[in-house]
């Protein structure tokens, strides 16, 4: 007797297996295919702007061989210069005011300045995944109080934790700055030397950029170093300013002009109390 | 079927590359994307967002001299032109600041474009100044900001002389561009 079932399932196998070349190159050339179009498609574009364009470089090319062709092959020195004088007559007798006014102008003109397209990150940015970020992930305040929840309950601990990293997954905020390489770098040199000078240029920087928490608190840090620095105290109260808590910038100013009597701080005070400073 | 296999391959690691160098480029890595960029330039010769990635990244890392070739790839679209004109403007204010460092070269005829970067500042300011002596070292008040200064000099080596930018704010040192 001849076993069907096994000859069955040797025979399925081996289908199978005649297939599976079809198939992956079936797959590759619809890969292949798809690639080429998305490469070369930006190609095709210009490439049917091209004969324009070679058209126009052939035209003016064949003009001008025609002009080289037409000239005489040797030139008598004295005649372009005589054509050169001519012109230069021309544009001084027509319009020798507006020429002194346009030379004036383009003196007086800034440099001319070039500022770099960052265009192509944008679309990098749509095509690709977004981006993780190291340091800035700012937490919301209900973060800790889950945490907490974990240590107290130990059975429910793996569930807990799925739901943590789901909520944290949602709440990361990535926020850009152009100028935060900076800020990190003296951030790290603060906390090597504990330098008053570094904390206040944080302070300052951050007022800058207008976030008044971090002004504050680097400010503050600087007044806790050293409490004689007139600029850290007029941030520190300037911030409290932005940050909506006038009453204890005014306080605090009171208190500094106690033991400093600096101008400038007077100066501010009376700013915030009559409202010019807002 | 394994040459169009490897081929896969080789397509989708081109596209890791090109999204790690992003990703580290986003997190203000510099210098390893650009010698990223520089170890992997031959196979994405042909993309111009990634030859525009590898050359700011070069420009941001004060790697200035890699920006030879984006220059003259860049070129297929308004965007990259625009961005071949910058690097261009800086790597010629550069090479210019170098030789009147070095050799006293008078840059105060010269009438160039500028542009953001801080190596085109100094340019700016140096080429203020009239023919003069060789100084051992140049400081430069910034136009917009008078606490920023930038201080200019070469730091002389036995074998290459290098020219050095210090940022300064309120006397403290921000930044230091070395270039040669």
């Amino acid at each position: 007797m001849l076993n069907i079932r096994d000859l069955e399932q040797r025979w399925l196998r081996y289908k199978i297996k005649s297939y599976i070349p079809h198939f992956i190159i079936f797959i590759s050339i619809i890969v292949i295919s798809t690639l080429t179009l998305t490469f070369f498609d930006f190609d095709k574009k210009e490439f049917r702007e091209l004969p324009k364009k070679i058209n126009k470089t052939v035209t003016e090319t064949q003009r001008d061989k025609e002009i080289a062709l037409s000239t005489p092959k040797i030139v008598p020195v004295k005649k372009p210069v005589e054509v050169k004088k001519i012109e230069h007559n021309k544009t001084t007798i027509i319009a020798p005011k507006i020429q002194e006014k346009i030379s004036s102008a383009i003196e007086e003109d800034d440099i001319l300045k070039l500022t770099p397209s960052l265009n192509f990150i944008k679309s990098m940015q749509h095509s690709t995944l977004p981006y993780y970020k190291e340091e800035p992930i700012v937490k919301t305040k209900s973060t800790p109080a889950i945490v907490e929840k974990v240590q107290e309950l130990e059975l429910v601990k793996k569930i807990q934790k799925k739901t943590i990293t789901e909520k944290e997954i949602k709440r990361i905020n990535i926020r850009r700055k152009d100028a935060s390489n900076d800020i990190r770098d003296i951030i790290r040199r603060f906390k090597k030397n504990n330098n008053p000078a570094l904390s206040l240029f944080l302070a300052k920087k951050y007022y800058e950029l207008e976030e008044y928490h971090q002004a504050y608190n680097y400010a503050l840090i600087t007044n806790q170093i050293d409490r004689d620095i007139d600029a850290s105290w007029i941030i520190f109260a300037k911030s409290l300013v932005k940050l909506k808590k006038k009453d204890m910038a005014i306080k605090t100013l009171n208190q500094y002009l106690k033991s400093s009597h600096s101008s400038s701080a007077k100066i501010l005070l009376d700013e915030i109390i009559s409202g010019k400073f807002k | 079927m394994k040459i169009i296999l490897l081929f896969l391959l080789a397509i989708s690691l081109d596209a890791n590359i090109k999204q790690d160098m992003f990703n580290l480029y986003q997190n203000s890595k510099y210098e390893k994307v650009c010698s990223m960029g520089f170890d992997n330039f031959n196979r994405n010769s042909k993309d111009e967002e990634f030859i525009s990635l590898y050359a700011f990244a070069c420009l941001n890392s004060d790697y200035i001299d890699r920006l030879a070739i984006p220059i003259a790839m860049l070129k297929h679209s308004k965007e990259s032109r625009s961005n071949s004109a910058y690097f261009s403007v800086i790597l010629m204010q550069k090479k210019l600041l170098y030789h009147a460092l070095q050799d006293n070269y008078d840059l105060s005829t010269l009438k160039l474009p500028t542009t953001d970067y801080i190596l085109s500042k100094v340019f700016d300011l140096y080429s203020k100044l009239k023919k003069h002596e060789p100084r051992a070292f140049y400081l430069f008040e910034d136009e917009n900001d008078k606490k920023l200064t930038y201080k200019l000099y070469l730091s002389k080596d036995a074998k290459l002389n290098k020219m050095v930018i210090e940022e300064f704010y309120d006397t403290i040192t921000i930044k230091r561009h070395v270039y040669w």
